[in-house]
């Protein structure tokens, strides 16, 4: 086994553009704590731990002077002990005690119960631990509600299956000490609006009960970790933990970019296979390595390559592994097992290995394709980092966040990780909490929900029906079952089902947002999903299914589609110039007409057709920027529009680049005389209803977003722009120059 | 609600339009013929009448009550706000029915509006104490735990007192299953007590006739409601009777399927010999599936007990020229004709 693993980056013919070295770090430690009781530190003991890093004790200091606290640490620093060391230690000292851990999916609370389940074997204490999901026989479930010192679940088990029936768990409620919220930065965007408001009726009942619990938070590297904290759990003065007492080996960190293959249209070498190119080599020495995938197509490619070209030298199908969140547990166990004893060499995975489950450390990290977001990129590079040393590259795609990414390193560099971002008011969002908190328990008068005033909304569920003032509370007027109506992630909204046709049975293959759907999924669309095209056979809008089946074609498809905005409430700006800036709330108004089929690289077109769908209308927030005469007063009419289209397109990327959300929860209209503002308008609108927050924060990140899509398009290799940086319009001559032009314009002292 | 309604329905309340007038709830009275009683949480709605009996043939005690007699059983019927469970659904109404010189006595409570829920449930729980019995239809599985839950919620010292509880449910289910198809306290009215309910409300209106009233002050269908929750608990006195006497071999009406339930749900409950004498009624009345059990059963003690295998062997062949192919016995037949032609 090498120390760092060699890479000779003359041996590629693709290009370097970061070669970097982070030198390794000791670790801080503290002795274990002498007023920690004895049978704990006998356990830790056990289990080879004879002294806490310094994070952890600094966890353990802060749980015992009673704070709410989140811990940001990187991968294997042992971050669960500072949350079970506390939960253990009150648990020890008061057998009643109670706690709840919550992760966000199933297979991450079973994997925490066996990791938990081995600490408490060796206390002294009859510990009952269990999971409580959707997987529990029914015939456990008494027990544990009844008994369970510590209950594993995710909070749509809370949402729909505890708090509903919380009479049952009054033994809980009413002695629940400690919320353990792991993985954190999980509950952001639309799905973390959701969980805060689950966690306020979940505050709600323990004040029924009696209890007032700490909520232990654990988080990967966000740019904001305490201040999520603190919006999602509605408290102030969260003790924030993110300085690492782990040790590092030194790690070197290369970006890579596969050589172009054709200058005019910006395509290069696969970055698949150079990946593979990589890896070989390091795997054929034994060398631990993992590679992360963008869809699970690649993963099952780049596997089979793999075990192809490695068979002849070793046990190719034994040592080199797949790995998917959708494998069965027990696979997915044998695989985890195999990487910490060294018995499985490589294994090329989804995000799904990102975090969370303990798979040792590796030594070399090969990322194929750009995560996304650079919070995910650390993560995956963080993968490999053995305390003997290790070695993350990045290999680009073509696609323009890779491009973007891999000839910006110092933007990669310089970067904070993105931000966890939430909005619990979001009023459809928090109606439907509302419903099922009246559920649970009567509203009084005057009582908020968390921290918002939900007058308005009671009153309107008593118009319809649904709730009832008697004396002075509110109660569930209605036969059925709120929470059941709510999906932690989705939005109340009807959407669009996609539905595979080509397999022996149809297939759900994704959604798309009502508002959207007639410009994407009309009759003839040709839709992309994970770099692969689908034609829309059928869209069948009154049941809201699009039915779409596999093709390889040479062309796609545009929509024409007239727009409108119209600026219902201005919360922020018009502010700065020549581009300024506005964030508020808007209703959209979109119609689209007909579609145009183009063919690739010649753009001719060749077929159009009508689109017979209703007029949609979308009520949410967004931010817009409007420019100055003095930037288009040069700029011809037709580069106008085109420019401007860029300028949407581009802000659109960056700005989900930045707020590290899915790009399709933004987007953007261009107007080249917005009614509202009388300029040169493109408008950055949230998908959602009602928004989650993200328009105010593009507000915020005005001038920041406008540099980075000048960079985003300026370095686009192409002559006039391509769909990659500024979007379908790039047949119109001069759209590339145009669109920079008005970037610039910012940059130019006023 | 659907999705789209609620948003057109939220965009009102932003945009700053102007203030929505406040909601006044109306005014909700339980109906005239309940009278207010005072409790230590307020006032509860109750409503009481004497009745005479009907054609009630009292039945004999049976294991099932304990060492009670059915005149220490009380009947008790909710109705509620809906079948979803959980900690929003409540009881709006009950009734409770019991035994009296003159015939039977009726009670019904009356939730007029949530607030008014501790007194409701006190008031309910002074019924119940009346009586070391109670019997209901479904509830241990339904109206027990939603009124332990509703105890809860609001609050209420101690706990709901619970007289020793036979819910007629399990009991119709075993006698009754061989007979029906449905099990609903309907279908057992109308198959088992042959008695037809005149225009019944529907059970689907049931709470929504509730909803009616606390939203409007009045409820078209509520008497209707009220009615059928008292009509409810008549028909459990009368079932547990029915039931009693099916359970003691004495009613008239039983047949040789309705003995064969008898004799399979003895068995299931441990009471073995009352469990074989109704299956040998069973078997009398010529219900194969008892002439099979009692068959094997002779032909196990014969083989085995009383070790007399040419007597098992004749009474096997017997039961399969009476019955036709069954595979026990036959299996049996090749295994003492094999014994009979070994002890030659």
């Amino acid at each position: 086994m090498v120390a760092v693993p060699p890479f000779d980056a003359a041996a590629f013919p693709g290009e370097i553009t970061l070669d970097h070295l982070i030198p390794a770090s000791p670790g801080e430690y503290v002795e274990l704590p002498r007023d920690l009781p004895e049978p704990l530190a006998d356990a830790l003991r056990a289990r080879g731990i004879d002294r806490l890093f310094s994070h952890q004790a600094q966890a353990r200091a802060a749980a015992l002077a009673g704070r709410h606290l989140v811990v940001v640490t990187p991968t294997a620093s042992g971050k669960t002990l500072c949350y079970n060391l506390p939960v253990l230690e009150r648990i020890l000292a008061r057998p009643e005690s109670r706690a709840l851990y919550l992760f966000p999916t199933k297979a991450l609370a079973q994997d925490q119960m066996v990791e938990l389940g081995e600490m408490a074997a060796r206390l002294p204490v009859r510990l009952k631990v269990h999971t409580y999901d959707g997987d529990t026989p029914a015939g456990q479930r008494t027990a544990i509600r009844e008994a369970g010192h510590i209950v594993l679940t995710n909070p749509d088990m809370l949402h729909t299956g505890i708090l509903p029936h919380h009479t049952r768990w009054r033994k809980l409620f009413s002695a629940l000490d400690y919320v353990v919220v792991d993985e954190l930065h999980t509950y952001r965007g639309l799905f973390g609006s959701q969980v805060a408001n689950v966690l306020r009726r979940l505050k709600r009942i323990c004040e029924f009960y009696g209890s007032s619990p700490r909520f232990l938070c654990a988080s990967a590297t966000i740019a904001n970790p305490r201040q999520l904290a603190e919006r999602l759990l509605e408290e102030e003065d969260v003790e924030l933990v993110d300085r690492s007492g782990a040790p590092r080996g030194e790690r070197r960190l290369v970006f890579y970019n596969p050589p172009l293959l054709n200058r005019a249209l910006g395509v290069r070498r696969s970055s698949l296979l150079e990946a593979c190119r990589i890896a070989s080599p390091w795997i054929k020495r034994g060398v631990q390595t993992i590679a992360f995938c963008r869809s699970r197509v690649s993963v099952e490619v780049m596997l089979s390559y793999l075990q192809q070209s490695l068979a002849p030298s070793l046990d190719a199908r034994r040592r080199v592994r797949g790995y998917r969140g959708g494998y069965l547990p027990l696979r997915r166990r044998e695989i985890e097992a195999g990487l910490r004893s060294g018995e499985v060499t490589c294994v090329v995975s989804t995000n799904a290995l990102e975090l969370g489950v303990d798979i040792g450390t590796l030594q070399a990290a090969v990322l194929v394709g750009y995560p996304g977001t650079i919070a995910s990129t650390w993560q995956q590079l963080g993968r490999a980092g053995r305390r003997s040393g290790s070695v993350a590259v990045f290999v680009a795609s073509s696609s323009p966040l890779d491009q973007f990414i891999v000839r910006h390193p110092e933007y990669f560099l310089a970067s904070s990780p993105e931000e966890g971002l939430i909005d619990a008011d979001n009023l459809l969002v928090q109606a439907g909490h509302l419903q099922a908190a009246l559920f649970e328990l009567p509203f009084a008068q005057a009582e908020r929900f968390g921290r918002a005033d939900v007058g308005g909304l009671l009153d309107l569920f008593a118009e319809d029906g649904v709730a009832s003032l008697s004396g002075d509370r509110w109660y569930w007027n209605k036969q059925s079952f709120p929470a059941e109506d709510v999906s932690l992630r989705r939005m109340a909204a009807d959407n669009v089902v996609i539905v595979d046709t080509s397999g022996t049975r149809p297939e759900v293959i994704g959604e798309m947002d009502q508002f959207s759907a007639p410009t994407m999924l009309h009759e003839e669309a040709i839709y992309l999903q994970e770099g692969a095209q689908y034609h829309v056979d059928r869209l069948d809008w009154e049941e809201k299914k699009a039915y779409v089946r596999p093709v390889e074609v040479d062309y796609y498809t545009t929509a024409l589609n007239s727009f409108s905005v119209r600026v219902l409430d201005r919360f922020g700006g018009p502010d700065g110039e020549p581009l300024n800036r506005s964030h508020g709330e808007v209703k959209l108004t979109s119609l689209a007409a007909m579609f145009k089929k183009i063919r690739f690289h010649t753009h001719e077109n060749i077929g159009s057709g009508p689109i017979k769908l209703p007029e949609q209308t979308l009520h949410t927030t967004a931010y817009w920027t409007s420019l100055d005469d003095s930037v288009t007063r040069s700029i011809g009419k037709d580069e106008m529009e085109a420019g401007l289209q860029g300028l949407a397109h581009a802000l659109r990327h960056v700005g989900s680049l930045r707020l590290m959300c899915d790009p399709r929860d933004l987007g953007a209209v261009a107007e080249v005389r917005s009614p509202f503002t009388r300029r040169p308008t493109v408008t950055v609108y949230e998908v959602y209803p009602g928004g989650v927050g993200y328009a105010a924060r593009l507000y915020e990140l005005h001038e920041e977003l406008l540099r980075a899509a000048a960079d985003l398009v300026r370095d686009c290799p192409c002559l006039s722009g391509c769909p990659s940086c500024i979007g379908p319009l790039h047949e119109v001559e001069g759209a590339k120059e145009a669109c920079l032009q008005m970037l610039y314009a910012n940059a130019l002292p006023a | 609600m659907p999705a789209n309604a609620l948003r057109e329905r939220l965009a009102s309340l932003t945009g700053g339009s102007q203030p929505r007038p406040r909601h006044l709830p109306p005014a909700r009275a339980a109906p005239a013929e309940f009278e207010p009683v005072d409790t230590p949480f307020g006032t509860a709605w109750r409503w009481e009448e004497v009745l005479p009996v009907g054609r009630l043939r009292r039945a004999r005690p049976a294991y099932v009550l304990g060492d009670l007699a059915p005149d220490d059983f009380c009947f008790v019927d909710t109705e509620t706000t809906g079948l979803a469970g959980g900690t929003g659904t409540y009881a709006f109404c009950a009734a409770i029915a019991r035994p009296h010189e003159l015939g039977v006595q009726l009670v019904q409570l009356f939730l007029h509006e949530p607030s008014g829920e501790p007194a409701f449930l006190w008031a309910l729980a002074r019924e119940l104490e009346r009586t070391p019995g109670m019997a209901t239809y479904n509830g241990a599985a339904f109206d027990l735990p939603l009124l332990r839950t509703r105890w809860l919620l609001a609050r209420l010292p101690g706990e709901l007192p619970e007289p020793r509880h036979l819910d007629l449910l399990h009991l119709a289910r075993g006698l009754l299953r061989p007979r029906l198809d449905s099990c609903t306290l309907r279908s057992v009215e109308e198959r088992l007590l042959g008695f037809e309910r005149v225009d019944d409300i529907a059970g689907e209106l049931i709470p929504q006739a509730y909803f009616d009233h606390l939203r409007q002050g009045w409820s078209q269908h509520l008497p209707a409601v009220l009615e059928h929750n008292r009509q409810d608990v008549l028909s459990l006195q009368h079932l547990l009777h029915r039931l009693l006497a099916r359970l003691n071999g004495e009613d008239p009406l039983m047949e040789g399927l309705d003995w064969l339930a008898l004799g399979l749900h003895l068995h299931r409950r441990g009471r073995r010999s009352s469990g074989w004498r109704a299956l040998r009624t069973a078997a009398e009345l010529g219900e194969p599936r008892a002439e099979l059990m009692i068959a094997r059963r002779k032909a196990i003690l014969l083989e085995w007990r009383l070790r007399r295998p040419a007597a098992a062997l004749r009474i096997v062949e017997a039961a399969l020229d009476r019955l036709g192919p069954e595979a026990d016995l036959e299996k049996r037949l090749a295994r003492l004709r094999k014994r009979a032609r070994r002890s030659g």
